[in-house]
Order: C-alpha cells, then structure tokens, then sequence
C-alpha cells in the first residue's frame, strides 16, 4: 500500500535519512522503531510532505507522493498524527475535529456525521466538545489528534510517538485504541520508542538507526528482548 | 489643563472611548498578523492611512459619497496589505525575523514617502459624516461624528470575527496561528492563509485610517508614526496575539489618553501614554490577555 524506496532528506548538509525503504501493508500496523534521533520523525515528515525529499520515492497504491506539498498528500489519502499532538490550542475540541477534514471535498452533512462518528469512539472528547483543546490532558489530546487525523478520511494513518509524554495506564489506552482502529481496517504506520508496546500491535516492525532501516522482522518471529536490544531500545529485561 | 471637573472629565473619557475604538481596529490588525506569522508587520498604520488617501482621492476626484470613500479605503488597504505581504514576509525565511521586521519597517517609510510626495506633504481635509449631529445626555454631549466613527469600528470589528469564527477561512486563519505545522498537515495551505490575513488586516485598517481621518477631519503624513506607535501600545498592552486586547487596550488607550489631554495639555499627552506602556511592560509583561494556554 505505503511504499518508501530509498528515500533520502537533509537538513542543510546534514542527511537524516539515508536512503531509507519500507512497505506499509493494507490493514496491517507497520511499526518503525529506533533510538532519539535516528529519523523517524523526519521519515513521517518527510512522507507527509511537511519536508521535501532529496531523492528516492513515496507511493501509496502505486500513486507517486513524493515531494508533494503537505496540502496535497493529505487530499490523497495520508494523514499525520504528529508527535506531541499539535492541537489547536485554543480552538474548541470540535473546531479541532473540523479542521481535520478541511482538505476534504465533502458537505457540510457529511463532515458533521464524521465529527458525530469520532465522538462514538472517543466518549471523553464529547463529554469536552465545547472545551479548549489547550485545557485537555494529555491523553485526551492524544485521542483529539487521532480523531483529527481519521477526520480526513486517510487511506493510511502515520502515527508519531503517540505515548510520549503520557501515564503508563493512558498509554495502554492508546494503544487500544490504536488496535481497535487497526481491527476496523484502518491501515497504520506507527513510529515508536516504546518498543516493547510497538511490537504488541505491530504486525510487522523496521529498526532505524542513523537514518537507514537496519533491521526488519515480524514481531512473532523474534524474541521480544531480542530485537528491543538489537536497536538498544528500551531497557533490558533485568 | 483643566481642573477636577467631574462632567468635563466623564465628557472627555467618553470622547475618548469612542475615538478609542480606531485604536482598538489599528491594534486588531497588528495583533492578527502576529499571531498568524509572530511577526510585526511595521507598514500597517501606514498603509492603513494610505488607504484612506486613495478613499480621500476617490472623494476629490469623482466626489464620492462619504460611505463610498470609506468602502475604496477599506479596498485599497486592503490591497496594499497583500502586497505589504509579498515585499516585506511571503518570501523572507520564516525565522529570520529582524529581516522581516527591517524589511517592513522600510515598507513603512516607503508607503509614507509616496503620500508625502503625492500631497506635497500638506495635510487634507477628510470627509466626515454626521458632524453638526449631536446628542444631548444631560450634561453630557455625544459628538455625532465621533458616534458613527465608533459605530463603523464596532461593525468592522464584529465582522472580523464572524469571518474568523464562524467561515472555513476564519479556521483556516485560527489553525495557522496556532499550530502552523498541524495546519499543513490539514491540508492549510500555510502561505494562502497568511495572505489573506494580511488582506483581512488591510481592510479593517483602511477602515481604521479612514475613521481616523474622519474623526480628526484631516489626513496627514504626520499621523502615520503616531498612530503606529499608539497601534503597538495597543497591541503590546493587550497582549501581543490577543483581539479582545486589542479591544479593550484601544479604548483604554483612547480615553486615557483625552485624560492625559485634559490635566496634563497636549504636549505631554502622548508622554504619559508612553508610561502607561512602560507600566504594562514592568508589571504585566504579557499584556491584559496574556495567553493562558502555553503553545506547543
């Protein structure tokens, strides 16, 4: 489905990624693992078109994304739930959700039954549709920034460190939620430094290091430990 | 200046506040490009009154009617704040903000050099409306003028923020501003929206500049740099980014201002107003509506 070949971005003279590949299947969650700094974000950026790629490419479905603007790719079908969620701030949490579908093409109707649809999922951001998304905790965010995101209507969802910065318990919540949504058919593309989370969900993870996918497996097929301390993730099992 | 006279000082606040609401639309449009861009856009008095010039040209030359003058100066502010925008931000790196700054600043004297050189520097009489108007309230008296200035200011403003919370380019503006990243990634084209607040801006400066002029009754070059310097008071005592500070901050700004006026004569006027925004910048930095909500 998502396709990434040899993808290459820099900052300046600095190469975040160098020559980064990987496949996201339909319906799967496809996990990207690896330390502080080794190009995840820059990958989901770079893929949601915020940066510009230097060379290599971006499919989805066999259509060409790379080096779209941002305004574009998300019309096509990718949508970015950025790390540290990046509300509106001081928009209510239903302007936020509105915002969401605002590449959309779609009646006002429509956009409404979407805000109606997000709302069933996440019972909380209902209860605080007239809130400030500023005034929200952080997981509530959290949940705004994934309904922001399914407001576009994405044929794939990127999901940046969507636990950072959360309590143990609001993160396995996450993570609920983001299998519930797999199990409904929504295609994702999770980048984590929880690991041991990630692999949970995962069916199918990449390792990157240094801006190059070092390792790829499937989660089953590894011993847990194994591959969190092959990508000196996370702590080891004491 | 005056002794405490308890109708003359209520007489002059009340003048004040309603003079204040030009103010308070100067201070608006700054605010809302700082808080689209976080940058200051230094020509906006300036072209604010500019516009009131070819509002003011529109009147000597085909004799329009007073509220046509008003509508072509809203325009062509409105015009000169788009192309404000190309010159002095649409390409200049977005974190370099002294260079955007200088660059408006040059806008600034630019704009105020081409009204100087087409009037000669002589100022103009500028059409009012409503002016032998005047309503009784007791003691007290209601310039007619002064009423519909702040009349226009109120409608300009109410406006403003109809478009920018209840229509897709108000979000749009609202998401740039407060999350430019998350923006983009809603598919918001970054630059279109910053562009179209700059056009927003100009309008309702046109609007301002020409109520200003109207207020006074003349158009000047030598009102630019003071009403730039009382729209950044506005703007910093209200809290940069803020449009009830704005608000609030203009009309304080007017009325304080005809008190200074009253006591201390005009010469010393604008000093005292100086202090009051030294007074904000000591001991409430964040203006009166500090944002609440720290951003990401």
């Amino acid at each position: 489905m998502l396709s990434i070949r040899n993808l290459v971005t820099s900052y300046g003279n600095i190469e975040a990624l160098r020559g980064v590949s990987l496949d996201a299947a339909q319906g799967e969650i496809t996990c990207l693992l690896g330390p502080n700094g080794a190009g995840k974000t820059t990958t989901m950026f770079t893929v949601a078109g915020i940066i510009s790629a230097k060379s290599g490419s971006v499919t989805l479905d066999g259509e060409d994304m790379t080096r779209l603007p941002a305004v574009k790719v998300v019309s096509r079908g990718i949508a970015l739930v950025p790390e540290n969620r990046l509300v509106f701030p001081y928009m209510d949490v239903e302007e936020n959700l509105r915002a969401g579908a605002y590449a959309r093409q779609a009646s006002k109707a429509e956009i409404s039954d979407d805000v109606a649809a997000v709302f069933r999922r996440f019972p909380r951001l209902e209860e605080r549709k007239g809130q400030l998304a500023g005034t929200l905790s952080g997981g509530e965010q959290q949940m705004l920034a994934i309904g922001r995101g399914l407001m576009a209507r994405p044929r794939i969802l990127l999901m940046d460190e969507p636990s950072v910065g959360l309590a143990p318990l609001v993160v396995e919540e996450i993570f609920g939620i983001i299998r519930e949504l797999n199990a409904e058919g929504v295609t994702i593309l999770l980048v984590e430094q929880n690991a041991r989370m990630a692999l949970r969900v995962a069916h199918k993870f990449y390792l990157i290091e240094g801006g190059e996918i070092t390792f790829s497996g499937i989660p089953g097929e590894f011993d847990e430990d194994e591959v969190i301390h092959r990508a000196y993730l996370g702590a080891r099992k004491e | 200046m005056g002794d405490f006279d308890f109708v003359y000082i209520t007489q002059t606040v009340g003048d004040g506040l309603l003079f204040g609401s030009t103010y308070a639309l100067i201070g608006i449009g700054f605010t809302l490009i700082f808080g689209a861009m976080g940058k200051l856009n230094m020509t906006y008095a300036a072209a604010s009154l500019g516009g009131a010039y070819v509002g003011l040209a529109a009147f000597t030359f085909v004799n329009a009617p007073a509220l046509v003058v008003f509508l072509v100066s809203a325009l062509a502010s409105g015009i000169v704040g788009f192309i404000a925008y190309l010159t002095c931000f649409r390409f200049i790196p977005i974190h370099n903000h002294l260079a955007a700054l200088m660059a408006s600043i040059g806008g600034l004297f630019f704009i105020d050099e081409i009204v100087i050189h087409t009037t000669d520097g002589s100022p103009l009489t500028f059409p009012a409306m409503f002016e032998d108007v005047m309503f009784e309230l007791g003691p007290l008296g209601i310039r007619g003028d002064l009423l519909f200035v702040f009349a226009v200011c109120i409608a300009a403003t109410a406006g403003l923020l109809f478009v920018l919370y209840r229509s897709r380019l108000g979000l749009a503006t609202r998401a740039v501003s407060q999350q430019d990243v998350a923006a983009r990634l809603c598919g918001i084209d970054v630059h279109r929206t910053n562009a179209v607040t700059f056009v927003l801006a100009g309008l309702l400066g046109g609007i301002a500049g020409a109520m200003t002029a109207a207020a006074v009754g003349v158009l000047s070059p030598l009102i630019t740099i003071p009403l730039t310097v009382k729209g950044l008071i506005v703007t910093v005592i209200g809290g940069l980014g803020s449009i009830p500070g704005a608000i609030v901050a203009g009309l304080m700004v007017g009325a304080l201002e005809n008190v200074f006026l009253y006591f201390r004569g005009v010469n010393e006027r604008d000093m005292y107003v100086l202090l009051l925004l030294f007074v904000f910048l000591v001991f409430r930095p964040h203006g009166i509506f500090g944002s609440a909500i720290s951003r990401d």
